[in-house]
């Protein structure tokens, strides 16, 4: 099988060929994913070169750690909670502090003002964001933006599935006051 | 089920498509939350479209360049040359009584000599082994892994 044959598998069966020494195949799963892991690299770092090089780190621990990936959790999952571990301990290592968990950074980047979306979810996704505890920002954040369930999340930052879900609520209700907001805008000005 | 709860199972609802029959029962007769259930996942849907990182990004050139590297220097030191280098260890320290190297040593350093030499040995054999499992880290946790599995 070719590399482009490879676009219509699974990540997990890729994952079991790349086993059988298929690395080629290894491109397929960074193209599915890299944007991802770059993603939480801005979340992280903030700059788009360090974003990069913490991409393809993490991708390199991935596919080195590839034979302890047991299938009990989407590949994707487990990607994500290698790239998480290894940000946090980046971070820990170049700032001396207990890591991300107190200071996950304040920047809002990809700044949902940037990012195209109407003016009210930009502002109140915003604002959702800050009003949140640093270490719980994230996970509003992959909620949001990347779309991961409670349970994923809690699988790869650790926390209770229940505690990001409150927070997640929260999120939501601010996120709905503020939509609400504008459609009553909207109608008085009919 | 009241607008509130309605509202309430909608802002817990997790990333998945589906909500439940009660909350959507609720939906089809209040236009109400029906309204404020479309704003919100608009919105929602929205957020995931956006583009998150540069679509344009690819970083699978230099990945699998950093991977080639990895098995480049792995495969510099193949397997029959582990295998070859450590006979050639045990092959050396058997030998080494069949030579008259003892009774050089002997005539050198006296009787003594066994306790450093055996201190010499083990130190070879202990960088060999370290520097054979410091390279196939992976092989061996792929390896634990299948025996788990
Ligand atoms: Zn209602």
């Amino acid at each position: 099988m070719s590399e482009k044959g490879a676009e219509a598998l699974a990540d997990e069966r890729i994952v079991t060929l790349v086993l059988r020494g298929r690395t080629d195949l290894f491109r397929e799963l960074v193209k599915r994913h890299q944007r991802r892991v770059h993603y939480m690299g801005m979340r992280f770092f903030r700059n788009d070169d360090d974003a990069r090089d913490f991409a393809q780190e993490v991708f390199m621990k991935a596919y080195t750690a590839l034979g302890s990936f047991r299938g009990e959790s989407r590949f994707v999952t487990w990607l994500l909670r290698i790239g998480f571990n290894h940000a946090a301990n980046r971070r820990r290592a170049s700032h001396d502090t207990a890591g991300v968990e107190e200071d996950y950074p304040e920047s809002r980047y990809p700044g949902p003002e940037a990012l195209s979306l109407r003016a009210e979810t930009a502002e109140a996704v915003s604002r959702a964001l800050a009003s949140l505890p640093g270490k719980y920002r994230i996970c509003v954040d992959f909620f949001f933006f990347m779309g991961l369930s409670y349970g994923e999340i809690s699988d790869i930052t650790g926390f209770p599935v229940n505690t990001i879900k409150s927070h997640v609520f929260r999120a939501k209700g601010m996120l709905r006051d503020a939509l609400r907001g504008s459609a009553a805008e909207e109608y008085h000005e009919m | 089920m009241k607008c509130d709860e309605a509202m309430r199972r909608l802002l817990e609802h997790d990333n998945a498509p589906g909500y439940p029959l009660p909350l959507r029962l609720h939906l089809r007769r209040c236009a109400h939350c029906r309204a404020e259930e479309a704003r919100l996942r608009a919105a929602l849907e929205e957020l995931k479209a956006v583009a998150l990182s540069p679509r344009d990004m690819d970083i699978s050139d230099a990945v699998m360049a950093g991977i080639e590297r990895l098995e480049s220097y792995r495969r510099d030191v193949p397997m029959y040359n582990w295998i070859g280098g450590g006979l050639a260890i045990l092959g050396g320290i058997v030998l080494i009584s069949f030579s008259d190297s003892f009774a050089w040593l002997r005539g050198s350093f006296g009787g003594d000599f066994e306790v450093p030499l055996s201190i010499v040995l083990g130190i070879v054999i202990t960088l060999y082994a370290s520097a054979f499992i410091a390279t196939h880290l992976d092989m061996a946790e792929s390896w634990m892994a299948k025996r788990r599995g």
